[in-house]
């Protein structure tokens, strides 16, 4: 009597074109295997050489004869950030935060002790710096791409003025007519400049669900910091 | 004697390219659930249909190819640690760079704390499919004619 699972008698036929279903299978496991090693390899290659390098110059506009700022003049910090890439990933810069700070030179003195208990301080040996925080801020920033093994160079610009902020810029005034008063040029006071810079490595997703694993979200995000943060 | 040693060789030689076979799948797929968003497809969260999908294929093709279950449930038991060798492999590919900034052993436990859940359940879900292989094989009477022809089992029909 036939055994009626088998179909096709006890002959059969050849397995060969299930090893080659099979084979094939291997084939695309492999290759999905090797994609998934040289993507997560290229994202710890960005997250490890990826570099910046800021540059910050503060300008004065609207001032007097003697340099110091007028009532409506202007305090401006241009910034310039360069974000080294040799990566194979192309990056987009989605966030940066900007602190800039001159040093007090009236409270340091003992001119202003009211500002004194205000202000960031800077250990310097046995000394204690004060420094008044001019500039702080954090902004998103969109379509700032950064190729693929390649640099680019972006420009931001941050201004204080007696309509932005009142308080801010009187003491800003006061301090660099302190320095105008003291070294005869009101940008001589010294500046200390903070800033932190978050990439995004294109092609990434990020994990949404706030029950994800931490890594998930990190990973495609690379963070960077330059300067000294005297309020951290 | 020359015969039974060279059948039992083609046995060994067919069951580790198998778990080898199945240990890609598990490795691949225990990678994927450990960093989906750095794999290839890449996805915010592990997709459980992928994982799924990847691992009953991977053990339905197996059983067509197994010849019995002994040998099937041995290949599901081999696929774990060849798919931890796997898994652990991937995750240290950035080495060959000279940028990977965490420790190898930090690594491993990682993986292995990570992807227990796939490990855990590759297993049964092998031998699920694989049986479902076996009577495949049986149902369309598939039988090895190539080197890695093993003598039938006279038990067998």
């Amino acid at each position: 009597m036939t055994d009626p699972w088998h179909m096709l008698g006890p002959q059969g036929k050849s397995d060969r074109p299930v090893w080659l279903f099979a084979a094939g299978v291997a084939s695309v496991l492999l290759a999905l295997a090797i994609g998934s090693a040289l993507s997560y390899t290229s994202i710890v290659v960005a997250q490890a050489t990826v570099s910046i390098s800021p540059s910050a110059s503060l300008t004065l506009q609207g001032t007097n004869s003697d340099g110091t700022l007028t009532p409506d003049g202007s305090l401006t910090a241009s910034l310039a950030l360069r974000v080294d890439n040799p990566s194979s990933r192309v990056l987009r810069l989605q966030l940066l935060a900007f602190s800039g700070w001159i040093e007090d030179g009236p409270a340091t003195v003992g001119l202003n002790e009211s500002r004194r208990l205000q202000d960031d301080r800077l250990l310097d040996g046995n000394s204690t710096r004060y420094f008044y925080r001019v500039f702080g801020e954090s902004r998103e920033v969109a379509g700032a791409i950064v190729g693929a093994a390649s640099a680019a160079i972006f420009r931001f610009t941050y201004t204080l003025t007696h309509a932005l902020n009142p308080n801010r810029f009187e003491v800003a005034r006061n301090i660099t007519d302190y320095w105008a008063s003291a070294t005869g040029n009101a940008t001589a006071g010294p500046w200390i400049h903070w800033l932190r810079v978050h990439l995004v490595i294109e092609g990434v997703p990020v994990a949404s669900s706030p029950t994800a694993a931490p890594h998930l979200m990190t990973i495609g995000t690379i963070e960077r910091m330059d300067g000294t943060n005297l309020a951290a | 004697m020359r015969l039974k040693l060279s059948e039992r060789a083609l046995r060994i030689a067919r069951t580790a390219l198998l778990s080898t076979f199945l240990g890609l799948a598990v490795g691949y797929t225990t990678f994927y659930s450990v960093f989906p968003n750095v794999t290839v497809p890449a996805s915010e969260e592990p997709s459980l249909p992928l994982i799924l999908g990847v691992l009953a294929l991977a053990g339905l093709l197996a059983g067509l190819m197994t010849e019995d279950l002994r040998m099937g449930v041995v290949q599901g038991f081999l696929s774990i640690p060849a798919g931890l060798v796997i898994a652990f492999a991937l995750a240290i590919s950035p080495v060959l760079t000279g940028f990977l900034e965490v420790q190898v052993d930090d690594i491993f436990s990682f993986i292995t704390r990570l992807g227990l859940p796939i490990y855990l359940f590759a297993l049964p879900l092998y031998i699920v499919t694989g049986i479902a292989g076996m009577l495949l094989r049986e149902r369309f009477g598939l039988h090895s004619e190539s080197f890695f022809a093993a003598r039938p089992n006279p038990q067998r029909k």
